[in-house]
């Protein structure tokens, strides 16, 4: 009896649970797999709530999607809050189909579909989301079929039984492109198939207006001064994110075309929106980003936002074949934790190239936190205007700048930016942070993370004129050998034994030991100068070494037995020697300097 | 009902009431505001000088004086309507429009001193057009070229990118000028997608390819001839240099530079002045077209020559004013003299400004090299050039990297550049220029909200003056720029 009351009530309630299960599915999905892209997005976004940016957005067809996905992307600052809000919309989307198109019992999973595809288009992103130029993608294009599909339930609800199709598609197309864009066709073209009569007329009539729509807007000279003609058909689209790359816009399409085909679904047969959902939730599963790396980065993205320094070495920890990015993430970490030179070779190091379809060069995804925490402030901000310039401006880049100007001692500069982070909501406590420093900016040189960048600022590279790839941006910057202070010492050697230069640092070591007789040397550094004090042959440099390294002449009795291990081995530079080496020595500099391919790094 | 009308009564009546800040107290420190408008001098028909009254206050009010006319405004915020503005410049003409502010601190009412502008005779030239760019490097994004209404608050498109690379591709949009200050005819360069120098002039346009033969460069720096159809433009090979370390955070120079005069109407161009060992730049004539004002920088004067890597002695670079007779019926040009040796003060002079009735000359100085907007020490001189002494108008510098500038046609107002306000951003200040060669306290362009001065993250660029706005519209510029492109031919 059980049983069959429990069946009953889920017979009874089947689209109310099928509701909160997708609700929950897309939840969570979004939250485990993709909580890092929200938080990324949110950081690589702007809202200013003032007309001048309403006047920005509403200067395209279809910004007014922009704006409100700007302002909804806030949120997800909270992963949990963004997925949430997502995965709203999502079933929302659904909710209007199935209301708007009457779906029976038949076709109701039909109307998960166009979700799907807008969840695979968010799920798909990949390292371009770091050369963004529009704003509000997460939400915008739900926004605009949720908007297309509203159109569509309001003329069923009052307009259907007249016979005033053309007027209505007339009116909706000129009142909604300039609101939604591209998506105010949509309806246009549902309301001409969906006539009974004279079809044909209707529907030329519709695609006539559509077209004629964005060509007036794009011609006539007092409207739309801003707009490329031969974007305006794509107006209220990520257009300027795929252009090389449309093939990322196919869920997209795919979203649409549904919309589109379910007017002419009528007969079809449960069975068939089972195959037609499965399908769709399949192409989900298999077309997702599921590349761990860039997981991994955009976590430690996240972690580094934080401060979580603990955070960015645990998840470097976990990946055994790094990009760059993660691998200077790692440095800054340990650097943070004061133990860049000591632990650096112990984690796993790689070059695995960025999974993503455009050249995205690593400048683009990590320059602004490597080069702000490395102290070098001015090849930050550069960096950084260059790309907010190409792309889009972000709380993210303002955020370095404005920690870029406070150390330069740019006050008023570093209170601009702090302002407009202000702006946006829930960043109050980093701007309190800063602007109790700006404050009393005093206090910078006894603040934990600000006295490490004031040290490694005492460094001057001079100038240069060439833009390089970002890793030899740092060697330039930490190539000079004088000794400083502490912290650039750390930098320069961890820099330098990275390019495996095997003079220089032989250099900055004795010449630090001279400075300060009976400083700690780092495993790290005494690994490598081992090594290279070896490669020269000079038994006074060895023997001086060995005076300097008496406390820990462990490091120079392992170097021994490396260098034995290696002599005695036919083939050093095998795949076989190498797995041979990695378990007693995979920790040292010696199998980083003979195993690690630096070629990356250009 | 009764104790609606009452309502309404009591509300009618406390609206209508005196704020009551009559018998205040003298306020013991300063007055701030911003932007700084005190004791300033403005012409009569600029648009409403709103400020914000930045003193602490629960509550705060500004009496509006000028002729027998008094207005009482809201502040902090302090937005002067329109209409009572230009009725308050209209009766102040000549003389002062002053401004009393009353904040309420804690329960009292505090009066601070009044702060007065001058409403000079003089009037601005109605429209000021310029570029906004963010403060970069090589890269690019959205740029504009802005008109801008000087007697209220109004701003149009001359012309932006957008229309031709919709963020997709990418145009570089710079160096607009106007001739004479009509602005129906006028020129830029429009750079890469789509690329080429657009040149208007009345009812017509065309986009003109310059580079040709052993050219250094594309047309950069322009100048219109006042009257006839001619341009003179700079050419330049232009480096730039980033700085690891310290508030200036790059250095631009020119490695070769040439100056060249191109005719409208018959497509021509030829060198003025083509000197290997010279570093010939920012040309500009007067406004009688009889003289081509220029800035150049002689290599073997800092130890140079045509082996030198100029990157390792920038910091030497120095250059000077110079002038060339033109005579505009023969097109040909006289002999280079010198018109400021800012070298011999360890200084470089550069962007020269005649002023329109031919008594003054404006220049962009510096310790070193030609591109100031990125030097702290980039200051305005004025040269007088009847006397030919020069000097530096303290009136109107700033710590800070003072840059363009621009008279208006009557020679009274200088609209400039300056970073002063946050070292980064620049901004347009006006200063009045009097008839005795004297500069007064610069102000910063008005604009509806004052605090749009920080809410931009651009930087105005080339302010220039035009006594009208432009009958152009972004769309019909884009024609232009979609439109095929005219070969200049190189005259030798």
């Amino acid at each position: 009896m059980r049983n069959i009351n429990i069946s009953h009530y889920l017979k009874a309630h089947k689209y109310l649970i099928t509701d909160i299960v997708f609700v929950l599915v897309c939840f969570f999905s979004l939250l485990v797999f993709k909580g890092g892209l929200l938080f990324h997005m949110e950081q690589y976004s702007l809202f200013v709530w003032d007309l001048e940016q309403f006047s920005v957005f509403m200067d395209q067809p279809g910004g007014f999607l922009a704006l409100v996905g700007t302002f909804l992307t806030q949120f997800c600052h909270f992963p949990s809050l963004g997925a949430l809000f997502i995965a709203f919309f999502l079933w929302l989307l659904a909710f209007l189909i199935r209301t708007a198109f009457r779906l029976g019992e038949s076709r109701w999973l039909i109307s998960f579909i166009p979700s799907i595809f807008l969840l695979l288009f968010i799920c798909r992103l990949d390292y371009s989301v770091f050369i963004l130029k529009t704003y509000g993608m997460l939400f915008s294009q739900i926004l605009g079929l949720i908007s297309a599909v509203s159109i569509i339930f309001i003329y069923r609800k009052w307009f259907e039984s007249g016979n005033h199709q053309i007027i209505f598609i007339l009116s909706s197309v000129f009142v909604f492109f300039p609101i939604i864009g591209i998506y105010a066709m949509i309806p246009a073209i549902f309301v001409a198939l969906d006539k009974k009569d004279k079809k044909v007329v209707s529907f030329l009539a519709a695609v006539i207006i559509c077209i004629c729509a964005p060509l007036l807007c794009s011609f006539l000279p007092d409207i739309y001064q801003r707009i490329n003609r031969k974007y305006v058909f794509m107006a209220g689209l990520p257009y300027m994110e795929f252009q090389d790359n449309i093939i990322c816009m196919i869920p997209l399409f795919l979203a649409i075309l549904t919309i589109l085909i379910i007017p002419f679904t009528k007969k079809v047969s449960l069975r068939f929106s089972v195959l037609s959902l499965t399908v769709a939730v399949v192409l989900l599963a298999t077309f997702t980003n599921w590349d761990p790396n860039f997981r991994a980065v955009l976590s430690m993205e996240r972690a580094i936002s934080c401060n979580d320094w603990n955070a960015v070495l645990s998840l470097a920890k976990q990946h055994q074949e790094p990009t760059r990015v993660q691998v200077l993430y790692r440095n800054i970490a340990l650097f943070q934790k004061g133990r860049l030179t000591e632990d650096m070779f112990k984690y796993p190091d790689g070059s695995a190239s960025l999974r993503t379809r455009a050249h995205i060069p690593i400048s683009y995804v990590c320059a602004a936190p490597v080069l702000h925490y490395c102290g070098m402030v001015n090849s930050c901000d550069r960096l950084v205007m260059e790309t907010s310039a190409s792309f889009s401006k972000n709380i993210y880049f303002y955020k370095y700048q404005a920690r870029n100007a406070m150390l330069r001692g740019e006050y008023e500069l570093a209170r601009k930016y702090i302002t407009i982070v202000s702006r946006n909501w829930f960043q109050g406590k980093w701007v309190r942070r800063h602007l109790g420093l700006l404050d009393n900016p005093d206090a910078m040189k006894t603040d934990g993370e600000f006295s490490l960048l004031l040290a490694l600022m005492r460094h001057d590279a001079g100038k240069y004129d060439a833009v390089e790839p970002l890793e030899s941006m740092l060697l330039r910057n930490f190539s000079n050998p004088e000794y400083v202070n502490e912290q650039i010492y750390e930098w320069q050697m961890a820099t330098l034994l990275t390019w495996k230069d095997s003079q220089k640092p032989i250099f900055c070591f004795f010449n630090r030991a001279n400075l300060f007789p009976g400083s700690h040397v780092t495993n790290g550094i005494a690994e490598a100068i081992a090594l290279f004090a070896s490669m020269t042959g000079d038994t006074g440099l060895m023997s001086n070494l060995v005076d300097i390294l008496s406390s820990q002449k462990f490091i120079l009795r392992k170097f021994g037995d490396f260098s034995n291990s290696m002599n005695m081995t036919r083939d050093p530079q095998s795949e076989r020697a190498r797995e041979q080496f990695k378990k007693p020595y995979g920790n040292t500099y010696w199998f980083y300097y003979f195993y690690n391919n630096i070629s990356a790094l250009l | 009902m009764k104790p609606f009308i009452i309502s309404l009564l009591v509300l009618i009546t406390v609206s209508c009431s005196s704020p009551g800040y009559q018998g205040a107290e003298k306020a013991t420190d300063q007055l701030e505001l911003y932007p700084d408008y005190a004791d300033i001098m403005i012409p009569c028909n600029i648009a409403p000088i709103n400020f914000d009254v930045l003193s602490v206050s629960d509550r705060c009010y500004v009496e509006m004086s000028g002729g027998d006319k008094t207005f009482i405004l809201r502040g902090p915020k302090v937005r002067i309507p329109e209409r009572i503005w230009h009725k308050m410049l209209a009766e102040a003409k000549g003389s002062r429009i002053s401004f009393k502010v009353f904040v309420k601190r804690e329960d009292k009412w505090l009066q601070y001193d009044p702060f007065t502008c001058t409403v000079v005779q003089e009037s601005i030239d109605s429209y000021l057009t310029y570029r906004l760019i963010e403060p970069g490097y090589s890269n690019y994004g959205y740029l504009v070229l802005r008109q801008r209404d000087l007697s209220s608050f109004k701003e149009r498109d001359l012309y932006n990118n957008a229309l031709v690379s919709g963020r997709v591709e990418q145009q570089c949009i710079n160096c607009h000028s106007f001739q004479n200050y009509n602005p129906d005819v006028f020129q830029f360069h429009a750079r890469h997608t789509d690329g080429g120098t657009i040149i208007v002039t009345e009812g017509k346009g065309t986009k003109i390819e310059f580079m040709t033969g052993d050219m250094i460069s594309n047309p950069v720096y322009p100048s219109w001839h006042p009257h006839e159809n001619l341009i003179a433009y700079s050419l330049n090979s232009t480096s730039q240099l980033f700085v690891a370390k310290g508030n200036q955070k790059v250095e631009v120079y020119d490695t070769k530079s040439d100056l060249v005069l191109y005719d409208v109407d018959t497509e021509e161009t030829r060198y003025i002045v083509r000197d290997s060992l010279s570093l010939e730049t920012f040309p500009y004539w007067s406004a009688d077209g009889k003289t081509l004002f220029y800035a150049s920088a002689y290599l073997p004067d800092f130890g140079a020559d045509l082996s030198t890597d100029l990157s390792m002695i920038t910091e030497k670079i120095r250059y000077n004013i110079w002038s060339v007779g033109f005579n505009p019926q023969t097109k040909e040009f006289g002999t280079p003299t010198l018109v400021f040796d800012a070298e011999s003060d360890s200084l470089s002079a550069v962007t020269p400004r005649p002023s329109p009735d031919g008594r003054y000359l404006l220049s962009g100085v510096g310790r070193y090299g030609s591109f100031h907007v990125w030097h702290e020490s980039g200051d305005i001189y004025l040269t007088d050039l009847e006397t030919g002494v020069t000097h530096p108008l303290n009136e109107i510098n700033s710590p800070r990297a003072e840059s363009f500038k621009s008279w208006s046609s009557n020679s009274r107002w200088i609209a400039f550049t300056s970073r002063r306000d946050d070292g980064s951003y620049t901004r347009i200040y006006l200063a009045y220029f009097d008839a005795e060669g004297n500069a007064h306290k610069p102000f910063l362009l008005p604009q509806r909200d004052p605090d749009q001065n920080h809410r931009l993250f651009k930087s105005y660029n080339v302010p220039e003056f035009t006594t009208d706005k432009s009958s152009w519209t972004p769309k019909r510029i884009e024609m232009i720029v979609h439109s095929d492109l005219h070969h200049a031919t190189l005259i030798k």
